[in-house]
């Protein structure tokens, strides 16, 4: 599903700022009408229904919810991934004119990472319950995992007590290509996968039913993890590809993590699909030069058989920029 | 196709800086009824001793049109009564600067079997109207006035314009004025000619006129859509491009048995600029018949030329097929001798190899161009 | 016989005179259609369209759903609050109306666009006020190749669906001040051919029953259509702009032609060459 990146403005809740540290105040770092029209329209062209508002912070963008409304009104479904912090006078107007949209329409995809371990809420928490209470009911439930030192006990309370979705995406913290310390290396995968089923009985009890976010490498499941995803989950999907994500100046990239990666020109395209093409056939090269984040990953049969990705490339990409410059040339920047 | 250009009369109601058909001393004089009632004759004759032959007549001047609709009434009266069964051979055009045009004009002309107008015009102040300097305001205006006639009845027009030093100063302006006047019907672009000291000051050299086309024609190219058959341009692109064999009178070396230029007293000679400078002249139509008047001994000399030229001053040219040497009279007038190519010879050559080519991305194939001309022959 | 539409400030002691013609009522509100439209069909006209001339943004003029059904040609100065406008939405889509909105005020080519994106037609008003020439480009560059279907923003698109290579293409029709297509009146009934013609109290004549037998025959009708001639006797910019065929000196009027304009009528004329190329023809299929 394409993102649109409505602003690069973010606010301090989220660590893994996607844009580097710009002007975030300057328009020009904001979407403009008639280059989202351009991009509505071009997805429509697409055949292309479905997109996901993101940012920075998109809510900060001074006409979002007039954005947002705009979209729905041009037929989209639209999910906004958000940290939920908008101030009073933008949630006014958000609920105003966006609260009569079917859900199914319209919803949030709600980034819970701050309360993934006590004190780093970051002093949020009246903001995120103001918009809980109107938007509650909306809500995707998100969060990416750094370590294997989280709780789920905070995000799923939340969860519960707001009458948020039960389908709570569990994604692993990628790096961000150029520059990124806090992603968890490939070795700590398998920890954090067992924090994850420790709060397996949790998950029963309230119902929630995770879906895995890409880039999880299949091998660091167990048969019982799997079983018990089979059983209590929603989609899971161990395998990788490009999502398309726009910024505000129409620059476009494969996926968040690979945002500085092989950047071009929206307007260089006639469709969506011939962006997706070109950019599968990118992950293809890079999967042929190294086919996961494990040496392991070479040999492997779920690979082979593409029931796994191998983990998220940019792992890959990263360590190709330490070696001699040796392969595909379309595996650098 | 034989033509016949008829000068009905050289009164004019404009003294155009650059026209040699005022500033002879001539009588003014108009086409008698009688004489106009002869030249039919001469017409029918002509045609019904040739079966297969067409005719196009070019009604000329001065201004024609200061003959009055009821002139053309009795034309068309004329080739009823003496062309009946030759008539559907006969094609009529008219040229005219329209400042006396009327709307009564038009039913009589089109019974006339004239279907567009020729005109012309300069946006330059001072080149066309009454008087000395030319008061160019009132002539326009009534110009346009019959302009907005022929717009108003959808009578097609086509319009000439003649380079004069006036116009190389903004070519492009020139152009696109035209261009929007004409509103993408085409038009001519002819380059004056000044044979005396006095109007020097409007003269062109073949090379200025060269750079004018050329600073014009990339523009043509791109939009000819748009802008039409604008000439010379269209000319050689249909010739040279698009498989036409389509010249213009001087550079077809064929004009020796095909035109007749008729004045008001009927004399006849080559055409309007041998006749102003007295040169090839044939009778008169009161004594001879076009028939003889196609075969005259002088008209030898004219395929002569064409022959001579092949061999010696053009020979080995690569453009020979597209200009045959141009214009007899261009040859004629620096040595008197009509044994000379067109003194335009190297501004002709040096805007195809120089400008054509290279925009178009064509290169003139004289072979095949030969082989055409052959078959349409 | 008067073919045009009859341009008039709505006023009851008028309708008499309208009997059998096309008129387009011109009033300051929405408010009371109703008491505008049932005098002008009671009186024996019929009502090509509501003109309404408001000062208010669209979305403070009172735009409801009662007005379905009529052909509104709504002129206002602005937008007004994008939320706002996407409250009122629904209702407008459920109207037949036609905004006007002028270029010269910010943000007006941004809501010309927003409007045909969703469906609502528009049409650019030249206000006389030097335009963003770039932002007015790449409007007439959606409206002749946005990538999917969208209400119509005139003249572009009127030109487009019009356009005449061969000829010029005037699009004075969209603003009602085509005098093949419109007369205007003032309040006492006194006939000009266009708006500027009404403002100067340059009349055609005292009445409307003066001219019932038409007006093409008038030597200030013709004099009109052959106006734009003027720019060729003056040997002015507009002669001799590569764009002349789809502007006729309009986008120059009440300011100084230069490069600006002379640089967008020509990428407009490039671009309706394009649009006219690629635009497939309807096809007309056979019928008994």
């Amino acid at each position: 599903m394409p993102e649109i990146f409505l602003t690069e403005k973010r606010d301090g809740t989220c660590e893994h700022p996607v844009f580097g540290v710009r002007d975030p105040d300057s328009p020009v770092h904001r979407m403009s009408w008639e280059n989202l029209i351009y991009a509505a329209d071009f997805l429509l062209a697409s055949g292309e229904r479905r997109l996901v508002l993101s940012g920075g912070e998109p809510d900060l963008h001074p006409q979002f919810p007039e954005m947002a409304a705009y979209l729905l009104e041009r037929g989209f479904e639209v999910s906004v991934s958000t940290a939920g912090i908008a101030g009073k006078e933008s949630l006014e107007k958000s609920e105003s004119l966006l609260s009569g949209y079917p859900l199914q329409r319209f919803h949030f995809l709600l980034n819970l990472d701050p309360f993934l371990e006590k004190g780093n809420e970051n002093g949020r928490q009246e903001d995120l319950e103001r918009f809980l209470q109107v938007f509650g009911g909306r809500c995707f439930p998100t969060a990416r995992l750094t370590d294997d030192r989280f709780s789920l006990v905070e995000p799923i309370r939340m969860i519960s007590e707001f009458g948020m979705s039960r389908n709570l995406s569990l994604g692993l913290r990628h790096p961000m290509f150029g520059n990124d310390a806090m992603a968890p290396e490939p070795a700590q995968v398998r920890g954090i996968v067992d924090r994850v089923f420790s709060f397996a009985p949790l998950m029963e009890r309230f119902r929630i039913q995770p879906i895995l976010a890409c880039g999880w490498p299949m091998c660091c499941f167990n048969d019982d993890h799997l079983a018990w995803l089979g059983r209590n989950s929603g989609r899971c999907d161990f395998t990788c590809g490009p999502t398309i994500g726009i910024g505000p100046e129409m620059t476009i990239w494969p996926c968040s993590p690979l945002y500085r990666f092989r950047n071009r020109s929206l307007f260089e395209f006639n469709s969506l699909s011939e962006i997706h093409r070109m950019y599968l056939d990118l992950f293809m090269r890079v999967k042929v030069e190294s086919a996961g984040i494990f040496i392991a990953c070479d040999t492997c049969r779920y690979r082979d058989l593409q029931r796994c990705g191998g983990g998220c490339l940019v792992h890959n990409l990263m360590t190709f920029q330490d070696e001699e410059p040796l392969r595909l040339p379309e595996v650098y920047p | 196709m034989a033509t016949l250009i008829l000068k009905a009369t050289e009164k004019c109601n404009s003294n155009c800086y650059y026209c040699d058909v005022v500033r002879k001393e001539k009588t003014g004089q108009s086409m008698s009824l009688e004489m106009l009632e002869r030249v039919f004759i001469r017409i029918n004759e002509f045609l019904m001793g040739r079966p297969e032959e067409n005719l196009t007549v070019i009604w000329h001047g001065g201004e024609p049109l200061l003959l009055g609709p009821d002139y053309y009434r009795t034309a068309v009266k004329f080739q009823e009564m003496h062309c009946a069964e030759s008539k559907s051979r006969i094609g009529h055009s008219l040229q005219t600067n329209l400042t006396c045009f009327e709307e009564e004009y038009i039913d009589v002309l089109q019974a006339l079997g004239i279907d567009h107008l020729g005109t012309s015009f300069d946006p330059e102040p001072h080149m066309r109207g009454p008087g000395r300097p030319c008061n160019s305001d009132e002539y326009n205006r009534r110009f346009m006035k019959g302009l907005h006639i022929l717009e108003r009845r959808g009578f097609p027009w086509g319009l000439i314009y003649v380079v004069t030093r006036k116009s190389l100063e903004r070519p492009l302006d020139v152009f696109y004025f035209l261009s929007n006047l004409s509103t993408g019907k085409g038009f001519s672009m002819n380059p004056v000619l000044i044979y005396d000291e006095e109007r020097k000051d409007v003269a062109i050299s073949p090379e200025e006129y060269v750079e004018f086309l050329a600073a014009i024609f990339p523009e043509w190219w791109e939009h000819r859509g748009r802008h039409g058959a604008v000439q010379p341009f269209q000319m050689l692109a249909d010739n040279i491009i698009d498989g036409k064999v389509t010249l213009f009178c001087g550079d077809s070396g064929e004009c020796a048995r095909g035109f007749i230029n008729i004045t008001p007293d009927g004399n006849a000679s080559q055409c309007g600029r041998s006749e102003d400078w007295g040169l090839l002249q044939y009778g008169n139509i009161k004594e001879k018949s076009f028939e003889e008047i196609f075969q005259d001994e002088q008209r030898t000399c004219l395929e002569e030329r064409t022959r001579y030229l092949k061999e010696h001053d053009c020979k080995g040219c690569r453009f020979w097929p597209l200009c045959h040497g141009g214009c007899p009279l261009d040859g004629y007038w620096n040595t008197k001798d009509f044994m000379n190519k067109t003194d335009w010879c190297e501004a002709r050559r040096g805007f195809i190899a120089r400008h054509f080519e290279p925009v178009t991305g064509v290169r003139f194939d004289p072979e095949a161009f030969e082989k055409r001309i052959s078959h349409v022959r | 016989m008067i073919r045009q539409a009859i341009v008039f400030p709505f006023r009851e002691d008028l309708l008499c005179r309208l009997r059998g013609l096309a008129v387009v009522p011109r009033v300051q509100s929405l408010e009371n259609i109703g008491d505008v439209l049932n005098p002008i069909y009671h009186a024996g006209a019929n009502t090509r369209c509501v003109l309404v001339e408001s000062e208010v943004p669209l979305t403070s003029a009172g735009l409801h759903q009662g007005l379905a059904g009529i052909p509104v040609a709504l002129a206002v100065p602005r937008l007004g609050p994008l939320s706002d406008f996407f409250r009122l939405l629904p209702v407008l889509r459920q109207l037949s109306i036609r905004v006007f909105l002028p270029i010269g005020v910010e943000g007006n080519l941004t809501t010309l666009r927003i409007l045909s994106s969703l469906g609502i037609g528009t049409t650019i008003v030249l206000d006389g006020k030097e335009p963003d020439w770039d932002g007015l480009a790449d409007l007439m560059t959606y409206a002749f190749f946005g990538q999917v279907p969208h209400a119509s923003i005139d003249p572009f698109n009127y030109l487009g669906d019009n356009f005449d290579p061969g000829s010029r293409n005037e699009f004075e029709a969209v603003y009602f001040d085509d005098p093949r297509a419109y007369l205007h009146l003032d309040p006492e009934g006194r006939v000009a051919l266009t708006r500027d013609a009404l403002k100067r109290g340059d009349f055609l004549a005292g009445d409307l029953e003066s001219i019932r037998n038409g007006i093409e025959g008038l030597e200030a009708f013709r004099s009109r259509m052959s106006a734009w001639s003027d720019h060729f006797l003056a040997l002015d910019a507009c002669s001799t702009c590569p764009g002349w065929r789809v502007c006729s000196g309009r986008f120059a009027r009440h300011r100084q032609p230069d490069d600006n304009c002379r640089g967008f009528c020509a990428e407009l004329l490039d671009n309706l060459e394009q649009y006219r190329a690629t635009r497939r023809q309807p096809v007309t299929s056979w019928q008994p």
